[in-house]
């Protein structure tokens, strides 16, 4: 117990030392939201899969594979498909303008500030489902460090987030995220060669896996459909997902972007991979648990040595907290820039859009928090609340963020009809659909047709809004 | 011990080396794309 602490102090202090040194270097919005577009391969790189890293791969990857068996694992490869279209088709054009925020691209894109408000709205819907997801996490590991009780930690492990995020910005949470790796990193290069090890060595984890549940290496822990399409939002999600497309405009320029997601690619998959490997070892030590949700939690605790135990823990909660924070700026960002600056008071100078940015994060970090304490979506695996996040962003964004940099016709009526119609059948799928097919395949359909329909049915959109995205460069 | 390692990746099957190889191709395919994109 005591060790969990010192490592645990160790690490909050660190967090909040860089959220203090951050404050300093802030000067206006860039500097809040996009770090001043100033970041190199190895910041932008390690920002972006440190905020792809959250509960969702510590906790929730390991809790599916744990409980439907590696053919879960294949998912994984949607993950470097989708930084690999990210790089060569997204970031090319939609870094031609630097602009601050997901629907700032969007209103500069199709001219129309309707577009950008509709964009922001369902930034902030989809932001706090995630968030959601990431506390309830915050609890289950709070509660096992520190013995308090699940929801003593969820409003802990809230406050400590918000505190750093809403004094230091984009250039904290850069920076924290880039510890937050470094933990993660540690953490897992420790812990999987002590649970192969634990196991008597690769061959046997292997072999006790295959032995102790069959399923373990088939196609029929889980349903092919679901399978594919649930890879089908992690595809989609992760190239047109908020949080992600503004650390493009936090980096340099193609040169840096392209080494970053790179960068980001090797160290998020093989990050992946070794979590999977774990979650063999758990198959193996803890083959009944109520919940897959706990193997990590179990893994760490019971087979580590107590330093990289606490190392372990310190890592998931890093991972969680590195996407919150992150899903907290592009909260707040929507609220200030989106929504306040751009709709309520257009005049209002830097240090009040500040004001307003740091009172919205404020209150976007409390809401989840309020919800998941009055009970909604309790019991879900941490994995498929991620999951719903990443197949609402994708039914809404992928279309009129992608085909908009490929299609000149596409316009803001379009692009209206397409996020909208995107998340409503994602949304509605999801409670009266089916089980067996992903949200994100009706969603992602529905939201192309209607952007391709409702655009050729209205007028184009205006030459200045959309030559910036289609000059040779 | 290499030996049974070996036999072990073989028994779990492709479903679990499959995921390696299929992952490295990528990876290639992409530094085949960032080199020539910059030359």
């Amino acid at each position: 117990m005591s060790v969990r602490l010192v490592v645990f102090g160790v690490y909050f202090a660190l967090v909040f030392f860089i959220g203090w040194i951050s404050l300093k270097s802030t000067d206006d919005p860039s500097d809040y939201w996009i770090a001043g577009g100033r970041l190199g391969w190895l910041l932008g790189g390690a920002t972006m899969a440190a905020t792809h890293t959250s509960a969702g791969t510590f906790i929730g990857t390991i809790g599916v594979i744990h409980t439907v068996g590696w053919s879960f694992g294949w998912l994984i490869l949607s993950v470097p498909i989708s930084y690999f279209l990210m790089a060569a088709v997204l970031a090319p054009r939609f870094t031609r303008v630097r602009k601050l925020t997901l629907p700032d691209f969007i209103e500069a894109r199709y001219d129309s500030a309707a577009a950008r408000s509709v964009a922001a709205v369902i930034i902030l819907i989809a932001v706090t489902v995630y968030i959601q997801a990431q506390i309830v996490a915050g609890g289950l590991v709070a509660n096992i460090v520190f013995g308090i009780t699940p929801t003593q930690g969820m409003v802990l492990f809230t406050a400590i987030l918000l505190a750093y995020t809403v004094v230091g910005g984009m250039i904290a949470v850069v920076y924290t995220d880039l510890l937050q790796l470094a933990i993660m990193t540690l953490g897992l290069l420790v812990a999987v060669p002590l649970t192969v090890r634990h196991l008597d060595g690769f061959a046997n984890l292997l072999d006790y896996a295959r032995v102790m549940r069959p399923l373990t290496f088939s196609w029929e822990g889980m349903p092919g459909p679901l399978l594919f399409t649930m890879g089908l939002a992690f595809l989609l999600g992760g190239v047109a997902t908020p949080e992600k497309v503004v650390r493009l405009y936090a980096m340099r320029d193609m040169r840096t972007i392209r080494r970053g997601v790179l960068f980001t690619l090797l160290i998020v998959t093989g990050m992946i991979l070794s979590v999977a490997v774990v979650a063999l070892g758990s198959i193996v030590l803890f083959p009944s648990l109520p919940t897959g949700d706990l193997a990590m939690p179990m893994v760490a605790r019971a087979i580590l040595p107590p330093v990289v135990g606490a190392l372990m823990l310190a890592a998931i909660t890093s991972a969680m907290m590195s996407t919150v924070d992150s899903l907290l700026i592009v909260a707040g960002s929507a609220l200030s820039e989106d929504i306040y600056h751009r709709l309520i008071d257009p005049g209002a100078s830097h240090a009040r859009r500040l004001i307003v940015a740091r009172l919205g994060i404020l209150v976007v970090g409390t809401v989840p928090l309020l919800m998941t304490l009055s009970g909604i979506a309790e019991g879900e695996l941490v994995q498929f609340i991620v999951l719903l996040f990443t197949a609402l962003m994708a039914s809404s964004f992928f279309m009129p963020v992608v085909a908009g940099l490929y299609w000149r016709r596409a316009n803001k009526q379009g692009a209206i009809a397409a996020m909208l119609g995107g998340i409503t059948t994602a949304m509605t799928w999801k409670l009266y659909g089916p089980g067996t097919v992903d949200p994100v395949l009706p969603g992602f359909l529905v939201s192309g047709l209607l952007l391709l329909v409702v655009s050729l049915m209205s007028p184009p959109p205006p030459d200045s809004a959309v030559t910036p995205y289609f000059m040779p460069s | 011990m290499s030996r049974h390692l070996w036999a072990a990746v073989r028994d779990a099957g492709f479903i679990f080396w499959g995921l390696f190889v299929a992952f490295g191709l990528i990876v290639v395919a992409y530094l085949w794309w960032m080199r020539r994109s910059e030359r």
